[in-house]
């Protein structure tokens, strides 16, 4: 028994004691726990306007906001709220109590508008020109006029409820984070055609984020990335999203510009403030509809844009001495808006002549789509009106990202390495205990042998925790690199303390301590320094890997190895 | 790694050796009664014997591994061109995981037909599953490649993983790795220098370090292992395992307090062989469970690297040891 007193009140031992409960506040373990956390909120949903928010970004996961019950019924699992949500009707009113307060929803109607075959005349107002006379003078005015234009029939239709707008995932049980390959999702590592000044690549994240925030994605990993020969990169990382979604979202960068003539009007960047997608300003343009042109149809569509004030200054400038042309009973300008992406024009635009030499800043975009049948033609137009909203949405980059990796992790696969890696270490720690037992034969030294190798761990994972680190693959072999260096150190210690002799140890052991401390710590900087380089080597995919070594070998140092060192010093004594 | 080892054994100053070598002078001669009379073990004095009279012979067995080493390696470069043959992450390339039960062989046959050009490999992975390899990198080829996965295995979206590296890229990580591993090795070259603050047993604990790298490397290759991102990060930990031994033993000796250098060798094998071991039994173990590719390499060299390091320690290292400090004394 006194021996057990000596050992808990050594100053090292109560050291690390102390940083133990740190780690363990830090990772909060609850494997007991229930339900579903909220993982994002969806703009415009219902839940949004119930005033539920999206998670901060910088929390802890376990203060993520849990959904406890739906309308009195519990929900435990992923696929209970999937059911409970799948049965709710229209208007109806939601009860979503969660780990915070309780929500009121009321449930909306997913509406479908689909395009039928049959065409309808529909009454549309027009501003045209005439030649009216007025006071006894000819004079060209512009007037209101109603016209009957063929339009694609549209049918509202209700498709069932519209979803609450809630991402979920199981309630985190843990602080400990998931890096990608243990959770699923994807990585794409883009790189700049020309380097950007550190504003640039502030503003091209910025409004990367917002896009991917649009598209109700928050739950990301969105950073630059600077590599050894000082090439740049953006590193995406999004879980529990597939490729093809991030591809479209990310990989068809363009470094875009519109040009009338020789001269640019507007360029990516900073000059296309807003792209309508929504059904109030985008769509078959209701003005010129479907008409039948020689032996197929052509449908007209059109969006609204927003400008910056500069950029509709400089539209205004350049138009100003354009003529007006007459096209298809519309006027337009006689040049061209040339849409270029990446150096290579991909489109022509015909300006509308309102907007001669007016500095307007919300435009309306229109253009085509043909096909055999009428429904081709909607169908076509409606693809080339997205692919132009695209081109201006993500062409409002000022330079060319190139798609340099892209990883798509199975969230499945995830699952099973992590298992997979739990078992592997639990055999290991027992074969390491085994050949420990067999070399020295006494519980007295194999004990506090696998409690510190225990700890160590333990102390790392809680700093992983505290500090928000995603525990990937590579920063998971780390931990067991640097327990490997622990497991060495204690049996050099063990030895040294067994050889002396309890007394001779411990004196010897302070006395090369002082002595030592320079070679020491030049030592252990030597192989900080020396991870240092995979920090940032190859984009910093290895820095999982790098940083956990680094701070398992600093914990080891300075708090569990000495703490072994005085267990040691004192059992071995008697 | 040499953190609590140098504090406790951390007296090698020329001081210390000059003493102790004198002594040893005189011991050496009466070696035999001086065994005998400390030591009774039947064992322990077996060894010792045997050491101190054959141990020039022993390092003909390291230098011997060495030479085939480095002729593998020779025949490596001169058949492929490099040292190594690498994976998708370091010269481009897709590789599609799937961890479900398809075979690999057909796999391989189906996908070879279809993408003739593409350098299609097919592997199986222990526990089940299968990485498959590509060198086409454009998104249609890629797309076509995933269809044809899923298809064989009735697979759904969620249940593989797909990465991609463009070739650029890859070459670069390759480039900078390989520099980081210099620029460890040289480092720790330094921090070994200034401990001992003398060159001969310094440059002996590197050149067993560099060895031990060399040869894990050609078992690497004759295996036919791809070298990943992870593996080289593994290298750069092998040297630190490595060295660990190494300094051990070097700071036994060179500081010995019992007395011959034979001694204070075989003193340091119980503990060197005690770290070796827990070492290759973690790795062994992870090496023959893991699922993940990014382990398994991690593990075998690492695993590998330790066994190996064992011989270049205690047959290269400690007999040129004894033999320069012998000569020394002989000399000075």
């Amino acid at each position: 028994m006194g021996r057990f007193k000596a050992v808990f009140t050594n100053v090292r031992v109560l050291v690390l004691l102390a940083f133990l409960i740190l780690a363990l506040v830090a990772i909060r373990p609850e494997p007991w726990r229930d339900g579903v956390a909220i993982r994002s909120v969806l703009k415009n949903s219902t839940a949004e306007y119930a005033g539920i928010q999206n998670p901060k970004p910088g929390a802890s996961l376990m203060s993520r906001e849990v959904i406890l019950a739906i309308n009195g019924q519990e929900i435990k699992t992923v696929a209970d709220y999937d059911r409970l949500t799948a049965a709710l009707g229209i208007n109806e009113t939601v009860l979503l109590k969660t780990s915070k307060q309780t929500y009121r929803l009321t449930t909306r109607p997913k509406l479908l508008r689909i395009p039928l075959n049959e065409t309808e005349l529909q009454p549309v107002e027009k501003v045209v020109k005439v030649n009216r006379t007025i006071n006894g003078t000819l004079q060209e005015i512009e007037e209101v006029v109603t016209e009957m234009v063929e339009l694609p029939k549209i049918r509202t239709e209700v498709a069932g409820t519209e979803s609450l707008g809630i991402r979920v995932q199981p309630a985190p049980t843990s602080n400990l984070r998931k890096g990608l390959d243990l959770e699923g999702g994807t990585r794409v590592l883009l790189s700049p055609e020309e380097p950007l000044t550190a504003e640039s690549m502030d503003f091209l994240l910025e409004n990367m984020r917002l896009r991917l925030n649009n598209y109700g994605l928050s739950d990301m990993v969105l950073r630059s990335v600077k590599d050894l020969e000082g090439n740049q990169f953006v590193l995406v990382e999004i879980a529990g999203v597939t490729e093809e979604d991030v591809r479209e979202l990310l990989a068809k960068q363009g470094k875009f510009e519109a040009k009338i003539g020789n001269r640019t009007v507007f360029i990516g960047g900073q000059d296309i403030t807003y792209v309508c997608r929504s059904a109030e300003c985008s769509g078959i343009d209701p003005q010129a509809g479907c008409a039948s042109s020689g032996d197929g149809w052509m449908c007209q569509f059109r969006f609204s844009i927003a400008l910056s004030p500069g950029a509709a200054q400089r539209q205004a400038d350049i138009t100003q001495n354009l003529d007006v042309i007459s096209e298809n009973g519309n006027d337009y300008l006689s040049e061209k808006l040339s849409l270029i992406l990446d150096n290579q024009e991909v489109d022509q635009l015909s300006i509308g002549s309102d907007l001669k030499g007016r500095a307007v800043t919300d435009i309306a975009i229109s253009g085509s789509g043909t096909g055999q049948t009428q429904d081709q033609a909607i169908f076509d137009a409606l693809q080339n009106m997205k692919k132009l909203q695209t081109v201006l949405i993500t062409g409002s980059l000022p330079v060319k990202l190139n798609v340099v990796k892209i990883d798509t992790l199975s969230p499945q696969l995830g699952e099973e390495f992590l298992s997979n890696t739990w078992f592997v270490g639990f055999i290991s720690m027992i074969v390491v205990s085994l050949i420990v037992g067999f070399r020295y034969r006494t519980p007295w030294i194999s004990v506090p042998m696998v409690i510190t190798i225990l700890s160590e761990i333990a102390l790392m994972l809680g700093f992983a925790a505290l500090i928000r680190w995603n525990l990937d693959l590579a920063a998971l072999a780390g931990i067991v690199v640097a327990t490997g260096t622990g497991i060495d150190d204690q049996i050099v210690i063990t030895d040294e303390a067994l050889r002396g002799g309890g007394e001779k140890a411990v004196t010897t052991w302070k006395e090369k301590f002082k002595k030592a401390f320079f070679i020491v710590f030049v030592a252990y900087a030597a192989t900080v320094v020396a991870m240092l380089p995979l920090m940032f080597a190859g984009a910093g995919l290895l820095k999982g890997f790098a940083f956990t070594t680094i701070a398992g070998i600093t914990f080891g140092v300075l708090i569990t190895r000495p703490a072994y060192a005085a267990v040691i010093e004192r059992l071995v004594k008697e | 790694m040499l953190s609590k080892k140098a504090k406790r054994r951390e007296e090698a100053r020329q001081q210390g050796l000059r003493q102790t070598t004198s002594a040893d002078t005189a011991q050496s001669d009466q070696s035999h009664v001086a065994d005998h009379a400390k030591h009774p073990s039947g064992r322990a004095e077996r060894i010792r014997t045997f050491f101190d009279q054959h141990y020039k012979q022993l390092m003909l067995i390291p230098t011997l591994l060495l030479l085939l080493a480095i002729g593998q390696i020779g025949y490596q470069i001169s058949t492929t061109g490099d040292f190594v043959a690498k994976s998708v992450s370091l010269k481009g390339g897709v590789m599609v995981t799937v961890l479900q039960q398809i075979d690999a062989q057909t796999l391989g046959r189906t996908l070879g037909a279809q993408f003739p050009d593409g350098g299609v490999q097919v592997d199986p992975i222990t526990g089940g599953g299968v990485s498959i390899t590509a060198a086409f990198t454009y998104p249609q080829e890629v797309e076509q490649l995933v269809a044809a996965v899923r298809e064989q295995g009735s697979l759904a979206e969620g249940e593989y993983t797909v990465e991609i590296v463009g070739a650029t890229l890859g070459e670069s990580f390759f480039r900078q790795t390989m520099i980081a591993l210099l620029i460890a090795f040289c480092f720790i070259s330094i921090v070994v220098f200034v401990s001992f603050r003398s060159i001969a047993p310094s440059l002996f604990v590197i050149l067993a370090a560099g060895s031990d790298i060399i040869t894990t490397l050609a078992i690497f290759n004759v295996v036919g292992y791809e070298l990943t991102t992870a593996g080289i990060a593994a290298f750069l930990m092998l040297i630190g395992y490595s060295i660990d031994t190494d300094v051990l033993l070097t700071s036994r000796v060179l500081r010995r307090r019992e007395g011959t250098i034979t001694n204070a060798t075989i003193g340091a094998i119980g503990t060197g062989l005690t770290m070796s071991f827990t070492t290759i039994g973690a790795t062994l173990v992870g090496l023959l469970l893991t699922k993940s590719d990014v382990l398994q390499q991690i593990m075998f060299i690492i695993c590998v690297g330790v066994a190996v390091d064992m011989i270049y320690t205690w047959l290269y290292n400690a007999p040129i040891l004894k033999w320069y400090l012998e000569r020394k004394v002989g000399h000075g």
